[in-house]
């Protein structure tokens, strides 16, 4: 026990002194907990313990059935919900051989286009509240309220949708639904050059960012880390470019790619995001398909043994779900590869050297979800 | 197709007695614990595959072996490869790859917490979910769920009592 307990304290010599950082600390957004190894201002070393909520979702989802499963994914990503929920009912429906009608594909790339501009929406929000600026907050939730409400109209609950199911969505969108959206998409446009008034263009932001927490590409490959954290690295990695899923083959949208590699970098990727997710979200909102919105599979579902594999583009990078399957109703294996899993492996090389004030910066442009590291 | 015949070529000519099967939509080989990391090393370097991504790397309990996945992917030409290798004998050990790929460190850590899989040459070896002092390995098939919280619970009773 002695052992174990040493084993958890980084070794430090007279001048470095150690530093906890978490489980508790508003920057770490959830329940991190960073030892840091300190040589004066300077991070020497830094060690990642997690755990903190591991609600062990991998080993649940073998006692629940297939259509029970999906949802606990629901509380991995939380700002990514609908995302992950489509990754497990697009693996499901490949297992099944289910052909999704076209409205569906539509209603769900609709819903996970708005899913990653209300998250991207609140981590510019956070973004600004851990450099020390608190509007920005109120300005990214005003857009963000009106996503969730369109959410809450079609989907009765605002975060955890659980609106994907085998086979398509629950139910047919809200007679509203599309007037609402566009009435979104108005206003963020309107307003988006208050975005870069308040936050891209203040100098005491950019001499934040600029040049800090620097990932050459060689590392980000190495760390297998994706989303806009690899891009922002200059590698080209969108799951929705890479392998179309669902309605992600029939709209114009560019791959925003940077290569300076800083937290500027990775600020810069999010933003223009945002605006692709907008492109996305007009090409399709005038175009819905008529027809069912969802196909009829079994009320009990016994995909044939074997192995099936997913992967989609949430907010944060790439989810996999491997799926393991024997033949019977219940999953016998199911693996997440989550994006923000192997994006914290690159806090470390990000801020070895850095000062710890910057840990905060780069915390930040990780943009990182615990529940989805712990699972 | 002729892609996918040249990638069959290329490792044919460093694996030749390698037969070729599918994972899921993946193209998947399967290696010897002993040789794994000789064979991940070849696919590594390659100049032609050039795997330099481990995209992941996981595990899955077929209560006779304990199968090891790993998911390398290139990010030259775009090929998957899953490399399987399957653990019949206890203690389940394998060396690691961290030399390789450093997203191995991550995944390596949770393998060793959920599967009690041990590697060799891993720099920091610990669990990485549960906590330092629990016993047995979740995601093993023969971990039986039910009796765990109330083992845990009774354990930590005396404890409790004492701090009173």
């Amino acid at each position: 026990m002695e052992q174990t307990i040493n084993n958890r304290i980084l070794q430090s010599s007279d001048d470095e002194f150690i530093i906890n950082v978490g489980p508790q600390h508003p920057s770490t957004h959830g329940v991190l907990h960073l030892q840091l190894r300190l040589d004066g201002e300077e991070i020497a070393d830094l060690k990642p313990f997690l755990g903190y909520i591991h609600r062990g979702i991998e080993k649940m989802c073998e006692s629940l059935t297939y259509k029970q499963f999906i949802y606990l994914t629901s509380r991995m990503d939380y700002l990514s919900a609908h995302i992950n929920n489509q990754a497990c009912c697009l693996a499901i429906e490949k297992s099944l051989q289910v052909e999704v009608p076209e409205r569906a594909k539509v209603i769900r790339t609709l819903m996970a286009e708005l899913t990653r501009l209300a998250s991207h929406q609140l981590w510019w929000g956070s973004t600004g509240l851990d450099m020390g600026a608190v509007s920005p907050f109120f300005y990214a939730f005003r857009e963000r309220e009106m996503i969730l409400e369109i959410f809450e109209e079609t989907c009765g609950s605002r975060l955890t949708m659980n609106y994907c199911v085998p086979g398509g969505v629950m139910n047919d969108i809200h007679p509203d639904f599309v007037s609402k959206v566009k009435k979104l998409i108005q206003q963020f446009k309107a307003n988006i050059h208050e975005y870069d008034e308040l936050l891209t263009g203040n100098p005491i932001f950019q001499s934040r960012t600029r040049g800090v927490g620097y990932l050459p590409k060689e590392d980000a490959i190495s760390l297998a880390c994706s989303g806009p954290v690899a891009r922002a690295s200059g590698i080209s990695c969108d799951v929705r470019k890479k392998e179309p899923y669902d309605a992600y083959d029939r709209v114009e949208f560019e791959e925003i790619i940077a290569s300076e590699g800083d937290c500027f970098a990775r600020y810069r990727v999010r933003m223009k995001e945002m605006l692709e997710s907008m492109k996305i979200i007009e090409q399709l909102i005038d175009n819905i398909p008529a027809g069912d919105y969802r196909a009829k599979i079994k009320g009990i579902i016994k995909p044939p043994a074997g192995e099936y594999f997913q992967r989609v583009e949430t907010a944060r990078g790439e989810l996999g779900v491997f799926i393991v399957s024997d033949g019977s109703n219940k999953p016998y294996r199911v693996k997440f590869r989550t994006p923000n899993f192997s994006n914290l492996a690159a806090l470390k090389p990000m801020s070895l050297g850095a000062k710890i004030g910057d840990l905060v910066a780069i915390m930040a442009s990780l943009d990182l979800i615990i529940p989805d590291i712990d699972r | 197709m002729m892609q996918q015949n040249g990638f069959e070529q290329i490792l044919k000519s460093i694996f030749p007695e390698i037969t070729l099967s599918k994972c899921a939509q993946f193209n998947a080989i399967e290696l010897k614990p002993e040789s794994i990391y000789a064979g991940l090393e070849k696919l590594h370097q390659q100049s032609d595959l050039k795997f330099d991504m481990l995209v992941c790397l996981t595990a899955v309990d077929r209560v006779t072996h304990i199968e090891v996945l790993y998911h390398l992917r290139s990010t030259f030409n775009g090929y998957d490869l899953i490399v399987k290798t399957a653990l019949v004998e206890q203690p389940y050990e394998l060396q690691s790859v961290v030399p390789l790929w450093r997203s191995a460190e991550l995944f390596e850590m949770e393998i060793y917490d959920m599967f009690g899989i041990s590697f060799s040459g891993h720099p920091d070896l610990r669990r990485l979910f549960m906590p330092d002092d629990w016993e047995g390995f979740p995601l093993r098939k023969s971990y039986k769920t039910t009796d765990v919280a109330d083992n845990y619970l009774d354990s930590h009773k005396l404890l409790l009592n004492q701090q009173e």
